[in-house]
């Protein structure tokens, strides 16, 4: 399921408080998040320097713009 | 009228296909041939940059705006661009819709889309091969999906109906990413080649998108390029960027990694690329360079315009005999 796994990837973009989880127990970060056995692979797989990097620019670029990570009405 | 309060977008194609308009832009299927058709090159509109780009209109061939700065403009702040407009080609970037996310697109944006090209008229439009959003969460920039097969048709049926409402296919553009998306078992060239032909679309090729992907993956960025769906190619983004230090993580050697951040000149192996580009293709290429800040002199992004068309003279120069023949 696509759309599940990019949630998740969308919140730890986003959300540096759930990286930092998803980075000390990933297991635990991702129970819940309804992510199929493959994503959950896919995810223990993941490049987890890339996903530090990736979130720290795309962190940078909010603060630049002044938008909340947390979409409004949700 | 109150069906329009309901449903803006739908009365706005409505609209549309009632006044028996025409494709708006100029997008869909690419060129094949280029039938003397020109390469053409020119900037990025930027407000620190438009003094510069008015005074020097006859050293730029087009100039490419983004769109989702223009949204909710006034009619006063789209006076300006619509004198531009009529002055040299206009293309609109837009930088969120998320095309490829499986959540379907914002009616609003699509909405904002339209009718800024009603009040711009450009020559085409595109947007990026990302998803921003999902969940309820907004990412803020271009995110790339996991590139799989599940994520392909979602990715379709947003670019179709882009489509439908915009009546011209947006090109699409390949992202820049620090991290090889979870998830992925289609390569980038394989994923977006899929995506672009399911939808018909044409390709907007970022070179220093995939340059930096190809650093940072180790691979090389020539045969990243061969493998792109270059016959769909119909403009090209050049940008710079700079090596940001990975951080120090257990059990790992911190290194190195290129992110584009278009503060950048555009490097010497960059407008490399472009000449190979310009030698394995037949169609003529709208070239546009990026910069979002730490501006140079006006005279170094001229030169930067101009070494472009030097990197595309390069490559025509050298077609490949298939691409001449293509073209024939």
């Amino acid at each position: 399921m696509s759309a599940l796994l990019e949630a998740f990837l969308a919140r730890l973009y986003a959300d540096e408080h759930a990286l930092s989880m998803f980075l000390r127990d990933p297991e635990a970060a991702m129970d819940g998040a309804g992510l199929v056995e493959a994503d959950r692979a896919a995810m223990r797989a993941a490049d987890l320097v890339g996903l530090r990097m990736a979130a720290k620019s795309y962190a940078n670029k909010r603060a630049g713009r002044g938008k909340p990570a947390k979409a409004s009405g949700h | 009228m109150e069906a329009a309060v309901d449903d803006p977008l739908g009365a706005f194609v409505r609209d549309r296909v009632a006044g028996g308009e025409p494709d708006r832009v100029a997008g869909g299927e690419p060129d094949r041939v280029a039938g003397g058709e020109p390469d053409r090159v020119g900037l990025g509109w930027r407000g620190d940059l438009a003094a510069g780009i008015f005074a020097h209109l006859d050293r730029i061939d087009l100039v490419e705006l983004i769109a989702d700065d223009y949204f909710k403009a006034d009619a006063k702040t789209l006076r300006p661009l619509q004198l531009l407009s009529s002055q040299v080609p206009l293309t609109l970037h837009g930088v969120a819709m998320g095309l490829a996310g499986s959540e379907p697109v914002d009616d609003a944006r699509l909405l904002a889309m339209g009718r800024l090209i009603d009040a711009l008229k450009p020559e085409s439009w595109s947007e990026h091969l990302a998803f921003v959003r999902s969940g309820g969460f907004e990412i803020g920039h271009l995110a790339a999906p996991p590139r799989r097969e599940s994520n392909v048709a979602a990715a379709i049926a947003n670019i179709e109906r882009a489509t439908r409402v915009i009546a011209a296919a947006p090109r699409l553009e390949n992202i820049a990413t620090l991290v090889e998306p979870p998830g992925s078992p289609l390569s980038e060239p394989a994923w977006t080649g899929t995506i672009l032909d399911g939808a018909g679309a044409p390709m907007l090729l970022d070179l220093h998108n995939l340059y930096a992907n190809a650093r940072n993956t180790g691979q090389s960025p020539e045969a990243l390029l061969a493998a792109m769906p270059l016959a769909r190619v119909q403009g090209v983004h050049l940008s710079g960027g700079h090596w940001i230090d990975e951080p120090a993580m257990s059990g790992r050697t911190a290194g190195q990694r290129l992110l584009d951040d278009h503060v950048h000149d555009v490097p010497e192996d960059v407008f490399g690329l472009l000449a190979v580009l310009a030698a394995r293709v037949p169609q003529p290429l709208e070239v546009i360079i990026e910069r979002d800040g730490a501006y140079p002199d006006f005279d170094v992004l001229l030169g930067q315009v101009d070494a472009a068309r030097a990197a595309l003279a390069r490559g025509r120069a050298h077609r490949h005999p298939a691409t001449l023949k293509a073209a024939a």
